[in-house]
């Protein structure tokens, strides 16, 4: 893995996270949760840099 | 205010972590079989920061690292005092009970697999009836194709729950909940699928506290 995605690892995390604290996990009576928009719809947006994080190791691969 | 992490077997075992806030953690008892772990905090105004969901989640992991069964709570508003929150956890307590022995000695595995959408660049060369047509023969295919994907990588699995095309690109997303012993055979499945679809990308997150497989009934949605 080349060193250009590993911001993009963190932000996929960060999401993954973010998505199971406020989304998932037990919900007792009384306690108000807030929740965040559908992670697969935020993926959406993240595929572009997906797509161009997927090129780029093929084209240093290519390089190499 | 409590703000609560996780729900445990009594008894709960501490992690040395500090709270959101830097709070110090604290088992409540919520009933004979069942305990709680929460920290006090100040009353939360708004959305929670970054910092605060990020807190949550280190002590969840931790609390993780060292109770068999646990489950992770979501972020809440919190409870004003431990009798209500013992009130809460007791009046769904053998669904709690239930779901910890569901999730004991399990960790959740989250995936997706992206695909190319070649659909919108033909749309152009056809009538629209044929473009319907080729396009439901597209999502049969992917239909079919995340499928397989899904039951090979669920072998492993103890329990799981997929969707198949949420969006044009994304084929699959699903969620695991896998006895730890079977997270190298999962590895070893990813690796295959992974080769045999170079086409695809794949993107696995995890091991997570099992927070997918944590909800009661009623809590999905």
């Amino acid at each position: 893995m080349s060193t250009t995605s590993r911001p993009l690892e963190q932000q996929v995390t960060l999401i993954e996270l973010v998505d199971r604290v406020l989304n998932k996990g037990v919900v007792l009576t009384g306690d108000i949760v807030l929740s965040v928009a559908d992670v697969d719809l935020v993926y959406v947006g993240l595929r572009v840099l997906l797509a161009s994080v997927g090129t780029l190791d093929r084209l240093e691969r290519e390089v190499e | 205010m409590l703000h609560l992490y996780a729900l445990a077997h009594r008894p709960a075992q501490l992690a040395p972590i500090e709270g959101i806030d830097g709070s110090r953690l604290q088992v409540s008892a919520a009933s004979s079989a069942v305990d709680s772990v929460v920290s006090v905090v100040s009353t939360p105004e708004g959305q929670p920061s970054e910092a605060a969901i990020l807190e949550h989640a280190a002590v969840v992991e931790h609390l993780a690292a060292v109770n068999d069964a646990l489950l992770p709570a979501r972020y809440g508003r919190g409870y004003p005092d431990e009798a209500t929150l013992a009130d809460a956890i007791a009046e769904r307590e053998s669904q709690v009970q239930a779901a910890l022995e569901r999730v004991r000695g399990c960790v959740e595995i989250g995936l997706r697999v992206f695909t190319d959408d070649p659909g919108v660049t033909r749309a152009g060369e056809s009538t629209g009836r044929e473009y319907m047509v080729s396009r439901l023969r597209e999502v049969r295919s992917a239909d079919r194709l995340a499928g397989d994907l899904h039951d090979s990588l669920a072998a492993a699995a103890k329990e799981s729950f997929s969707r198949v095309l949420a969006s044009p690109q994304l084929l699959l997303s699903a969620t695991y909940l896998l006895p730890r012993p079977e997270l190298g055979p999962f590895r070893t499945a990813l690796a295959v699928a992974e080769r045999e679809h170079p086409e695809l990308t794949f993107v696995c997150t995890g091991p997570w506290p099992p927070y997918s497989f944590a909800m009661i009934d009623g809590d999905r949605r």
